[in-house]
């Protein structure tokens, strides 16, 4: 019976019914993408974070000071020698650790694409299997052969970071007017390799032989300040060219059996005076800057939902003083004042439920599109999300749910008010 | 005692305007029988539709009460009047106060709704309502909504909807007061024979004197206090 009335009242009058409806949906579909951008987000960065850095992995780095301008003039604070590495390897609860070290000095890339020669100084950073295993990147091939190392018969193998390509795209490509580069068209592309020379400090090759690299894949861990061969073949430039009989590594990832005791291995980790980070650490800062992102769109929904929040209010009102004779005739038939204010708040949830369901659909239809906008003008990017939202059954569900309680809030009052009239009064004007 | 449906004893309302308090009905006592025909009468403002308000537990005494089947109406919760007013009590009023937005059957089918809290109607309640469309002549009317109807019309789908729930009681406030002189004797004549066939208890205030004359009894209002209770054969005009 109620619900009987309260479609007929909401038949009655289509035109205010919609724009109640319009309101309310406008409210919904922003709260829904929002929450929606928020959630693809977080999956996204949360998703990238712990591909680099999971939760139980830590990895460390020497503590050093930064002299100048440039990036690669670091005053060494502490080192990682192969002794502590050693020593790390025995903390109980450490699984493994994958230590990268570096070809000493600065060396120079040549790099030719497209008929260009593109040459930079950069670091020859060296990774064990291990930590690039997950970015399909044969194991054989970065075993290599230790002899005829980086000939053009048999190319050091190498990979870049992921990052590097969208910096080529998005300065170098663009202001030399050349193709756009995806990951694939990056592999197979050779690099020569002039040790201990630099353009950039005119320090020239004291006879070295050019080594030959070729690229064979990404990878999220690879520096991006050079490129990074097997750590074994760097151990092994180093003692052949440039009189270097130990290793020093510029960082480690220390694998630990299970996420519990990552806080005492990185207590164990104290004594060696190094940079600590972990997986959780990075999610922290995601969480922080999210917490941020957050507060500013809820603010936004916040406000377009108390505005329609007073919408629904004011119509209920009005929809209420309207209806005074009627409450009265329905009172004088036997209807009870629960039933009354009952009857005007499943209108309402009707309202806020239509709404909502319309909210949503509106919010992934514009998701869509907003997401085809946003990837076409970032397709320099070359790992990118599929989708910046993400949409859930359970988000549609919250969505009506929300927006029933919502419409059923504010309509609360008008329908007390309702409740409240005198069936005489309302019967004898 | 049993045989009064309607017992009403030393009966006072007053209004309230700010401080004021103004007193619209005074020391009423009126016992009204099973299947009686009362008319109300007495000039504007003197307390009658007041008085059938409170009868059918639209309103609350100041002082005083209403028994009606031997319960104090006025003592009830807001649950238990409405379930009062919709199972005993049918409503016919001056200006019909028909529900726009419903159909004349739908009218005439809602208080079977609120009876059952239902959205849908029975098989039975169906089958009553097409019975009281027959019976009122509106079976061609059915689907039309009031404003597509004459004042005639409209009037006996309110008589019907009064009679849906078979209440015991009829309180009609001025029935024809918004009909031409034909079509209000038309009423009359209807609201009669329900009266006298089914044996319901019929109170209707009219200023009509020949419309009063038809009742059993006639009970005279002035300034909130019954100054006649005639019978018809007494009353002279
Ligand atoms: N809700 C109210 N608040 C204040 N005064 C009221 C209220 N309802 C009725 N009154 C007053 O009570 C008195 C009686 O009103 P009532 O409607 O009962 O008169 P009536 O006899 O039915 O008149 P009429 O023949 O014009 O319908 C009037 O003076 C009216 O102004
Ligand atoms: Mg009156």
């Amino acid at each position: 019976m109620h619900l009987h009335l309260a479609l007929k009242n909401l038949t009655s009058k289509p035109s205010r019914t919609l724009l109640t409806v319009v309101a309310i949906t406008i409210c919904m579909v922003f709260l829904a993408l929002f929450t929606a951008f928020q959630e693809g987000l977080r999956n996204y960065l949360f998703k990238n974070s712990l591909q680099t850095n999971p939760l139980t992995q830590l990895s460390i780095q020497p503590k050093s000071k930064k002299l100048g301008l440039n990036p690669l003039d670091l005053l060494p604070q502490s080192s990682l020698t192969p002794k502590i590495i050693s020593e790390i390897k025995e903390i109980p609860h450490v699984t493994s650790v994958e230590a990268q070290n570096t070809v000493k000095g600065i060396s120079s890339l040549q790099i030719t694409m497209f008929g260009q020669t593109l040459q930079t100084d950069a670091l020859i950073f060296g990774a064990p299997y291990e930590t690039i295993s997950s970015d399909q990147i044969d194991e054989n091939i970065w075993k290599t052969s230790t002899d005829s190392l980086g000939t053009a018969a048999n190319p050091l193998p190498a990979i870049i970071s992921t990052h590097l390509i969208d910096l080529y795209n998005y300065s170098f490509a663009t202001a030399n007017n050349l193709p756009q580069l995806t990951a694939q068209n990056f592999i197979g592309t050779d690099i020569d390799i002039m040790l201990n020379q630099s353009t950039f400090f005119g320090q020239q090759n004291s006879g070295l032989p050019t080594l030959k690299a070729r690229v064979v894949g990404f990878s999220p861990k690879a520096k991006l300040i050079g490129i990074t061969i097997p750590s074994d073949t760097v151990q092994q430039l180093n003692k052949q060219y440039l009189n270097a009989q130990d290793d020093t590594f510029v960082d480690a990832y220390i694998n630990v059996d299970s996420v519990e005791n990552i806080q005492p291995v990185k207590q164990a980790l104290l004594r060696y005076n190094v940079n600590i980070s972990s997986g959780a650490d990075a999610l922290d800062t995601i969480n922080s800057y999210f917490t941020v992102i957050s507060i500013a769109l809820n603010l936004i929904v916040l406000i377009m939902l108390g505005l329609a929040g007073l919408m629904i209010a004011s119509t209920f009102l009005a929809k209420v003083t309207e209806k005074t004779r009627e409450i009265g005739i329905l009172r004088a038939l036997g209807l009870t004042r629960r039933s009354i204010s009952r009857i005007f708040l499943i209108e309402a949830g009707i309202i806020g439920g239509i709404s909502g369901l319309i909210g949503f659909s509106g919010a992934y239809m514009l998701s869509t599109l907003a997401d085809r906008i946003i990837l076409n003008s970032i397709s320099f990017i070359a790992y990118k999300p599929v989708s910046f939202f993400t949409y859930s059954p359970l988000l549609l569900a919250a969505t009506i749910i929300f927006a029933i309680i919502f419409a059923q809030i504010f309509a609360y009052i008008p329908a007390r008010q309702a409740s409240k009239v005198s069936p005489i009064q309302a019967l004898s004007n | 005692m049993a045989e009064h449906s309607i017992e009403i004893k030393s009966l006072h309302k007053s209004f309230h305007l700010g401080k004021q308090s103004i007193p619209v009905l005074r020391d009423i006592d009126l016992n009204i029988k099973k299947g009686e025909f009362i008319s109300i009468i007495g000039p504007s403002g003197s307390g009658k539709s007041t008085l059938l308000n409170m009868i059918g537990g639209l309103d609350s005494a100041t002082h005083g009460s209403i028994h009606i089947d031997g319960v104090d109406i006025h003592k009830l919760n807001d649950k238990a009047v409405s379930k009062f007013r919709n199972n005993k009590i049918g409503f016919v009023f001056q200006d019909f106060h028909l529900l726009e937005n419903l159909t004349v059957e739908e009218n005439i089918a809602l208080p079977l709704r609120i009876q059952t809290k239902r959205n849908s109607l029975s098989r039975a309640q169906k089958k009553a309502v097409t019975q009281m469309l027959k019976v009122l002549d509106l079976h061609e009317r059915a689907h039309h909504r009031p404003y597509e109807i004459s004042g005639g019309q409209k009037q006996r789908t309110a008589i019907g909807r009064a009679l849906i729930t078979n209440p015991e009681i009829i309180l009609a406030d001025e029935p024809t007061g918004n009909l031409d002189t034909q079509t209000g004797h038309q009423i009359i004549s209807l609201l009669k024979a329900i009266n006298k066939q089914k044996g319901i208890t019929l109170i209707i205030i009219t200023h009509d004197h020949h419309i009063a004359a038809l009742a059993d009894r006639i009970v005279q209002i002035q300034d909130g206090q019954i100054t006649t209770k005639a019978s018809t054969h007494k009353f002279t005009h």
